[in-house]
């Protein structure tokens, strides 16, 4: 008991006095601050970055999962304050506007027929029962047929100069009732632009209206025609992106740069049209609404942009921040495997000798004849790049240089005195080795652990870069792989897209550095030696 | 032993890790996922026959057991009767010796520029050791080389291709050489010059450091020996205390990695190459592993081993000539 006290207080000694000499290195230091910083953005991941780093969703959209997180390829949102002109993300309306009374007095509702269309409130339905808007139509069999209608108007500003990417506009409908060609129920979505004067260098060809001295231009977009009762709910989409989404052929391109041409106010309108065609029976249909969502898409996003994935791009933050995690991850494991590996075969193939040195050192040799990336494409290419494929083929493949180094000096330290000492008092090879030569190269393997991590590393970025990354995880080298590969530097150059690919490179370096820089620190102190004679 | 007996031995065994190497090829080629005929079963248009595809098999010689076929491959390798590549069916060696001259040099230059840089630097830090010159060049070393390669390539892409536009975004040969051929010897010099810039100066970037650290260290090594010391005091000058006394015995670690980096010069700069585009073997060898060509990878795996095992026996055989303390057979 007592000895482990004494043990223990000396290391911990040591270990003082190894801080006290390492604190005075000044490269040691920038490295473990470089360090530090990697670590807590490492496990603060969840709590810094905003989003999921590989499939991004619109947060609240009903579907989950449904919207895209934002626009690709958008630009830094802060590029406001350099005096861009941006567009961000905007939620016209939410989710829940259907979903209580009080979201719906927002509204402004207009009826044909009032005696014959209703709207209200139903409380217990919906799609998830909390609620939606029960749209009624109802014709007594003695009155005329005819066609009457509804209108639901949301009044909103856009604040942005810039035109939105792209809008998406989703709601959950139901029909029921008496819904048959004779009577069909058609819902359209429209956007209302409202101009003192219309716009310079532009030409507007569909509809428009006065109203208050204000010119209003009316943009109808997609009708959705029912005549049967549809049950259970069902989506409809409508997205700027989709060819059919205006009855006119004239606004197919770019839609959403014609509606919204600058910053103003505008109303977004749902008509539900009751077309009833006659018959003597008495007619009832209900219509529900519910989980109405009017998203424009910016062009700015973040604080890095998003990437060029078209169908769900990738907040590029998020993805910078997510990216430490694989890196430390894979760094530490590696260089903790490679080094143990490379230990043990160092010290075996060094104390025991003969045959079983002949036999490790020609499979190190062998494996540094092969040519190493190849080898390790071809390697993970066999295991399929999994993250944890990646650790085993990187620490298979680094441990042999080190082996080599271990096995030289065990081969001096084998032939002195105090393992001669050791031998003839009957101590057993195993105790030889872990009791008088493994403490002697623990200095090595210190060393080793740190100079082996920015290696791996480097490796685990080069071999995303080659696109041989775990598709679950993100990386700093897949993210720059993505960005080779989307051709974004050839097609729209590079002043826009600098965020996409410099901060994962920096990234990378910095925490490579810092452990070379730790390295080296740890490298003066240990190796007397190498202190310089001046 | 003597120095004959030394060679045999080097040589035995430089023969038993070439052995090594063409199994260790055949065990890792054959444990590969998917059969090389798929592709011709799995394709849409394709109406084979069970028969065509034992045919296909007996042609391709996936139909013999194991063993066989690896004594037929070693046969093959060992005579250099390297097949042809997988799907366009052109003779391994031919497509090697189009792509060979543009990796040579490519590489060539980066590595005699970055050994003569590197080099210089690091002997020149380490004469001024313990200055502020030398934590300089050590940092910036250190810094240099934790760059990815990958991204200073892409970097050189967008200052010097995108940005000032002196050096062209890939290609190992200047675009309008398919509509006007170079006439001129000047030309193709010009030209070939033109499009190897980047590349290589990627190359000189991501490699430098290394040299300069390693020759550091060397001459560090050896700068602070007893017999330096005693060199100095004869009164000999400087300049010779250097090149004689520190240089030469220095220079044996750096030996090494030189062949051993000249011998890596077949498989060329696979992500280099990627990154430009360059129509080298490093890019061709990247591409052929995605393709799963499988003749393509046997035949370089086994040709950079081999180099690098001819490269091992120069060295060792070298290393007596240089250094005095290991002549061999004393």
């Amino acid at each position: 008991m007592a000895e482990r006290r004494v043990k223990t207080s000396t290391l911990a000694a040591g270990l003082k006095g190894f801080w006290f000499q390492f604190r005075k290195s000044k490269r040691g230091m920038a490295g473990l601050f470089i360090l530090c910083i990697h670590v807590i953005v490492a496990l603060m991941a969840p709590f810094i970055a905003p989003n999921d780093p590989i499939r991004p969703t619109w947060p609240g959209y009903f579907p989950a999962g449904e919207a895209p997180l934002a626009f690709m390829m958008c630009v830094p949102s802060w590029y406001k304050y350099l005096g861009r002109e941006v567009s961000e993300n905007m939620e016209v309306i939410d989710g829940y506007t259907f979903a209580s009374e009080q979201a719906l007095q927002k509204w402004n509702v207009a009826i044909s027929q009032p005696t014959r269309v209703s709207l209200s409130y139903n409380p217990t339905g919906g799609t998830l029962n909390d609620g939606c808007i029960e749209i009624t139509y109802s014709r007594q069999a003695n009155e005329a047929a005819g066609t009457s209608s509804i209108r639901l108007s949301y009044r909103f500003t856009y604040p942005y100069k810039a035109h939105p990417q792209r809008f998406w506009i989703h709601a959950s409908y139901l029909i029921n009732g008496t819904v048959s060609p004779s009577t069909s129920v058609h819902v359209s979505f429209s956007f209302f632009r409202e101009d003192a004067e219309p716009l310079a260098n532009y030409t507007y060809r569909g509809p428009t209206y006065q109203k208050d001295s204000l010119l209003v231009y009316e943009y109808p977009l997609i009708t959705y025609d029912f005549y049967s009762p549809v049950s259970p709910w069902r989506h409809m989409w409508t997205r700027s992106t989709k060819r059919e989404i205006f009855e006119k052929p004239w606004w197919y391109r770019a839609p959403e740069a014609k509606i919204f041409p600058t910053s103003g106010n505008y109303t977004f309108t749902v008509d539900v049209t009751f077309n009833d065609q006659g018959g003597a029976r008495t007619q009832q249909v209900k219509v529900y609404l519910d989980n109405l969502q009017v998203l424009l898409y910016g062009n700015a996003y973040g604080l890095l942009g998003t990437d060029a994935d078209p169908a769900a791009p990738r907040d590029l933050f998020s993805s910078l921040i997510y990216g430490s995690r694989v890196s430390i991850f894979v760094g530490l494991l590696v260089a903790l495997i490679s080094v143990t590996i490379g230990l043990t075969i160092g010290l075996t193939a060094g104390y025991i000798g003969g045959v079983v040195d002949e036999g490790l050192m020609r499979f190190a040799d062998l494996l540094m004849v092969l040519p190493t990336l190849p080898l390790l494409i071809v390697l993970a290419y066999i295991l399929s790049p999994s993250i944890w494929n990646i650790v085993m083929v990187l620490s298979f493949l680094g441990w042999m240089g080190f082996s080599r180094n271990i096995r030289s000096v065990t081969l001096s330290l084998r032939e002195r005195s105090f393992v001669e000492a050791a031998k003839v008092v009957g101590a057993g090879r195993f105790y030889i080795i872990r009791k008088h030569i493994f403490p002697n190269v623990v200095p090595l393997v210190y060393l080793a652990l740190s100079l082996s991590v920015p290696g791996a590393i480097i490796s685990e970025a080069s071999l995303s870069f080659l696109g041989l990354f775990d598709p679950n995880v993100m990386s700093w080298g897949r993210m720059i792989n993505e960005f080779n590969g989307s051709g974004v530097a050839v097609t729209k150059g590079f002043s826009d897209y600098w965020f996409w690919v410099i901060p994962p490179g920096i990234a990378i370096s910095s925490l490579a550095i810092s452990f070379i820089l730790i390295g080296y620190a740890l490298d003066e102190i240990l190796n007397p030696k190498l202190r310089m004679r001046r | 032993m003597g120095l004959k007996g030394y060679i045999l031995k080097r040589t035995m065994y430089s023969v038993v890790l070439v052995f090594c190497v063409l199994t260790v090829n055949f065990i890792i080629f054959n444990l590969m996922p998917g059969d090389p005929i798929a592709q011709y079963i799995l394709s849409p248009e394709s109406r084979l026959t069970p028969e065509d595809v034992e045919t296909l098999r007996k042609i391709y010689g996936i139909d013999l057991p194991y063993h066989e076929r690896y004594f037929v491959y070693l046969r093959n390798m060992l005579t250099f009767n390297l097949g042809k590549t997988q799907v366009t069916r052109v003779p391994v060696v031919e497509e090697i010796s189009k792509r060979l001259g543009n990796t040579v040099l490519l590489m060539t230059t980066a590595i005699v520029t970055s050994i003569t840089l590197g080099t210089l630097i690091g002997t020149f830090a380490a004469y001024k050791r313990a200055t502020k010159t030398d934590t300089a060049i050590v940092t910036s070393s250190l810094i240099l080389g934790s760059l990815p390669v990958f991204w200073i390539g892409i970097l050189m892409l967008f200052i010097f291709a995108v940005y000032l536009k002196w050096f062209p975004f890939g290609g190992s040969v200047p675009k309008w050489w398919a509509y006007t051929p170079p006439t001129s010897p000047l030309e193709i010099i010009a030209g070939r010059l033109y499009c190897v810039t980047l590349p290589a100066l990627t190359l000189v970037i991501f490699s430098v450091d290394n040299w300069t650290l390693l020759t550091r260290a060397c001459v560090l090594q050896t700068i602070t020996e007893d017999y330096v010391v005693t060199a100095r005091a004869k009164g000999l000058p400087e300049r010779r205390v250097l090149l004689k006394h520190v240089l030469k015995p220095a220079s044996l670690p750096l030996v090494t990695a030189m062949a051993l980096s000249f011998a890596g010069i077949f498989t060329g700069a696979m992500i280099t190459e990627t990154v430009f585009s360059y129509e080298g073997m490093g890019h061709w060898i990247y591409m052929a592993i995605m393709e799963k060509n499988l003749p393509v990878m046997y035949a370089v795996f086994y040709i950079s081993g081999l180099l690098v095992v001819i490269a091992n026996f120069i060295v060792d055989l070298v290393y007596g000539m240089i250094d005095p303390r290991i002549k061999v057979g004393r």
